[in-house]
């Protein structure tokens, strides 16, 4: 079998988890890579505003049904969107050095990525905590919603990815956040509890192999379990800081079984007052969702209600990713 | 006979760390700081260093700079109050930012270092939790820092100051051709200007505002030509230099 550059071990376990149809359908979509995305920032401009200008740019911006600030960017010049939505656009001038996005009106960010703030819903008011926060377009998205109202924390363990995290917090006006540079691991006890938690845990990131290639041979089957082993870590650190009533969004954007069901069924057994909430439908049913079982290991029923969003999902080809909404009681 | 000494009383207890946890370290301020300001409460943190910057094997783990954070006192805020109001007329600024805003004004100090950030009142509990904590890189809005006993207000200070409508004084607005150049980090000429403040550049250090045609903060200048209205000025000469500007979130956005 020819496998295209990808890790044999990576097909072989594509088949056994989603069959082969699917594994077709997935191998396909990675082919290409996703169409370029951003979220505006609706505490510094406007949707109308910022679509007028970028317009006035060359780029037209064409709405994601999951995420009301999101929008996918195409070249304005001749755009059809029977035809192309799917289409890669190359621009003139790069949607990441324009005026309006040093002035931090939006960031660039995959459509798949705006799902988990989405589903933790933040409000003005709220305390959140973000337990892996760079480079921050979550963050930030998370902090517009909030209308830079209440507390935000962003903790993220690499010295190196604090700048960019800073940068981008600063150029887009957020004022109600405190960013840490610790391991979210080991924030203890001591450490605030919150009511609302993201963890967007660092993973294989086997769903961004269509935009980025290297990821298809970059990693071994060894890698899946080291950070399998840091992700039930950060997962049992969240709940212990997850207020009673809190919510938590887990998420990552690798397809791997072992880093997204098979760790929440390890929370979910070690914590009894810890559930999996129902997303809403109107997004639930846009995707596929979370496995039952796979590879002869059987998952916590409830994990159902988990989304999984496959690159053949939509023909803009999103980047893979996993969520889950917790509740604890 | 140097200069005047901040006359510092005890702040507010509100942001006072009573009980720190062994991670972290409190004591006085050491001296060099207490020449400046006298506050003797607060929290000072020793930061730790993490993994990835040991030499080798993770054995030694570097200890970086301590922090220090306290309410300012009546005198730091007067003098942020005074750079504020050079930009605003009747007191505007300071109302729109501090008062209105509902913001605690923050005093942080790391190494030679004095800054002043804003964090909304409303989190204070929470903030004073995480002031203590040794990994902290940033909070709420980074207002600018002293210079000795002068306050510069930073760009994301400004940016807030033009986004609440708070600037009546000392700007100048650039044509597009201008926005574009100062944004590459070029000082402003005639050709770049589309329009001056009424009373021309009046700041006492020359600091302007600069913005675009449609009144969005691009950066801070510092008035260069001998007219302060820049009326009476040549085609060549620099008017305004270029401080700091928005294109450097692209130009530093992967400095350590």
């Amino acid at each position: 079998m020819k496998t295209e550059g990808y890790a044999e071990y990576m097909i072989e376990r594509y088949i056994l988890m989603f069959g082969e149809q699917r594994t077709l359908e997935l191998l396909k979509a990675f082919q290409k890579p996703p169409v370029q995305s951003l979220n505006i920032n609706t505490t510094n401009t406007s949707i109308e505003a910022l679509v007028e200008r970028m317009e006035r740019k060359g780029f037209h911006l064409e709405p994601v049904p999951w995420c009301n600030t999101g929008f996918w960017i195409y070249d304005i010049r001749g755009f059809n969107k029977e035809l192309d939505m799917g289409k890669v656009s190359t621009f003139n001038l790069s949607p990441g050095a324009t005026h309006e996005y040093l002035q931090g009106f939006y960031s660039l960010q995959g459509a798949s990525s705006m799902l988990p703030p989405v589903l933790l819903d933040p409000k003005p008011g709220d305390e959140v905590l973000d337990m892996a926060a760079a480079p921050g377009s979550k963050f930030v998205q998370m902090a517009q919603a909030m209308k830079n109202r209440g507390l935000i924390v962003g903790v993220e363990r690499s010295l190196e990815r604090m700048p960019a995290l800073k940068a981008n917090v600063q150029r887009c006006g957020v004022t109600n956040s405190v960013l840490i540079c610790n391991d979210s691991r080991y924030l203890g006890e001591q450490f605030l509890s919150f009511g609302k938690i993201l963890l967007d845990a660092p993973c294989t990131g086997e769903g961004l192999i269509g935009s980025d290639p290297t990821r298809k041979n970059s990693r071994s089957v060894g890698d899946i379990e080291t950070m399998m082993n840091i992700q039930v870590q950060m997962l049992e650190q969240a709940i212990t800081l997850l207020a009673s009533q809190g919510r938590l969004v887990y998420s990552t954007c690798s397809m791997a079984a072992e880093e997204n069901e098979h760790v929440v069924t390890k929370i979910l057994n070690n914590h009894k007052n810890i559930s999996v909430v129902k997303p809403p439908e109107d997004i639930a049913s846009m995707f596929d969702h979370g496995m039952q079982e796979t590879m002869g290991a059987k998952f916590n029923p409830a994990l159902k209600n988990a989304i999984r969003i496959f690159p053949y999902n939509h023909e803009t080809r999103p980047e893979g990713f996993f969520a889950v909404i917790l509740e604890k009681t | 006979m140097g200069k005047k000494n901040y006359e510092t009383k005890r702040p507010s207890k509100d942001y006072e760390t009573k009980r720190p946890s062994r991670d972290y370290e409190t004591k006085r301020p050491p001296k060099d700081m207490k020449r400046l300001f006298k506050g003797d409460v607060g929290v000072e943190v020793k930061e730790r260093g993490f993994e990835g910057e040991s030499d080798g094997e993770g054995e030694s783990i570097p200890e970086r700079e301590s922090h220090w954070i306290e309410f300012a006192n009546k005198e730091q805020k007067d003098l942020v109050h005074q750079e504020l109001n050079q930009f605003s007329n009747n007191d505007e600024a300071w109302q729109k930012l501090v008062v209105k805003g509902d913001n605690n004004v923050l005093l942080y100090t790391k190494g030679a270092n004095t800054s002043i950030y804003l964090m909304p009142r409303e989190a204070k509990d929470r903030f004073k939790v995480l002031m203590g904590n040794p990994g902290l890189r940033h909070f709420g809005l980074y207002l600018g820092n002293f210079k000795g006993t002068q306050f510069n207000l930073s760009m994301e200070g400004m940016s807030e100051l033009v986004k609440a409508g708070g600037v009546s004084s000392n700007w100048v607005k650039l044509n597009e051709d201008g926005e574009k150049s100062f944004l590459y980090g070029q000082d402003i000429k005639k050709e770049d200007l589309q329009a001056v403040s009424a009373r021309g550049i009046t700041h006492d250090r020359g600091i302007c505002i600069v913005m675009n045609a449609m009144g969005e903060c691009l950066g801070i200048g510092k008035l260069e030509a001998d007219d302060h209205t820049l009326r009476r000025v040549s085609d060549t000469d620099v008017l305004v230099s270029n401080i700091v500007d928005k294109g450097m979130y692209l130009r530093n956005q992967d400095k350590t």
